[in-house]
């Protein structure tokens, strides 16, 4: 119970960029026409920030469902790799709850909140701890739709200051996340990752250039990287 | 049409789900123990995948005026967030510093 706990409490660094932009989110696909109703169930079934806007703008358009899912799946696609990358921190005390209960959660923040901090818990405590960790961002997320469902019909447009403020919430807790897993240690995969998905981003969408660059990455650490 | 779209968001959280549990699933079984070349790439995709988040969230927003004011209010943020960071450490609060920094930024050079 304390693991869980403690995930919970880890999980509130991502409740503070996911309230506002989930609220966002409700905001924005009710202008695009969502009800409340479908708007809460996107969160609540798809939970994944980035690709649940393209969902709504996707909708609104009136875009065919193979196409819709298509998109999804591939903006989605990054996820396949965060799984093999955190079951072997799981699996050193054996692994007691159910795989899909842990890994409906793992969003891009949680797995980047996990692969910083899981090494500095005991091997016993991990598995509660990431199902709290994903628990209380789960909250925040289906919580700051809530929100916005119920009270951004009847508000006015924000000041542009604050809009701006909400706009670079998640690259502040991107670079945080950097920081916390150590920049110096993975410099190389880091800067590889950096160049190469800026470099696609110039001829790819912004999903494809995340995965490339991604692989990129991973790809730099067999050239001597970190064993 | 509102059943298509209900029909559609589930199917869309279904293929999020799966493409996050499928590999869990494949993994977890212990005959199957992944080659260790592959066991390096994994290693360093967390530090990866969070670069490609930041480099992939943070360009689009400062592409127009790279050197102007709205990628110094970048700089701006990012700086306090790893001054801040370096003292008091934690993530919630040099996550909301960041975004405050752009914001004043933002209202004092509107761009």
């Amino acid at each position: 119970m304390k693991s869980l706990f403690q995930g919970v409490v880890s999980s509130l660094s991502i409740a503070a960029g996911y309230i506002p932009i989930a609220f966002g989110f409700a905001l924005t696909a009710m202008e695009a026409g969502l009800s409340p109703e479908l708007t809460l169930l996107v969160s609540i079934a798809v939970f994944a920030g980035a690709s649940q806007f393209i969902l709504v703008a996707l909708l609104a358009s009136g875009a065919g469902i193979v196409s819709t899912l298509g998109t999804v799946l591939m903006m989605n696609a990054r996820h396949l790799f965060y799984g093999p990358a955190i079951l072997p921190r799981l699996k050193a005390a054996g692994r007691g709850l159910p795989t899909p209960l842990l890994a409906f959660g793992l969003t891009d923040e949680v797995f980047a909140t996990a692969s910083g901090h899981l090494e500095k818990l005991t091997p016993e405590a991990r598995e509660t701890w990431l199902l709290g960790l994903e628990a209380g961002a789960y909250s925040a997320w289906v919580g700051g739709t809530l929100l916005g469902v119920t009270l951004g019909a009847g508000m006015d447009a924000l000041p542009p200051a604050v809009d701006a403020a909400l706009e670079f919430i998640l690259p502040a807790l991107f670079f945080v996340l950097l920081l916390e897993v150590g920049v110096r240690q993975w410099l190389g995969t880091i800067l590889t990752t950096a160049l190469v998905s800026a470099a696609l981003m110039t001829v790819l969408p912004g999903y494809h250039a995340l995965v490339l660059g991604m692989l990129a990455g991973g790809a730099f650490n067999l050239l001597g990287g970190r064993p | 049409m509102s059943s298509e779209l209900t029909l559609t968001i589930l199917l869309a959280g279904l293929i999020t789900f799966l493409l996050r549990w499928l590999p869990f699933r494949y993994q977890g079984d212990e005959r199957k123990p992944l080659p260790p070349t592959l066991q390096k790439v994994l290693l360093a995709i967390g530090p990866a995948a969070i670069a490609a988040l930041l480099t992939v969230s943070l360009v689009p927003m400062v592409s127009t005026s790279p050197l102007g004011t709205k990628g110094l209010g970048a700089c701006a943020a990012l700086l306090s967030i790893a001054l801040y960071k370096r003292y008091f450490g934690g993530i919630a609060l040099p996550t909301l510093l960041g975004a405050l920094v752009f914001g004043v930024a933002h209202y004092f050079f509107k761009f």
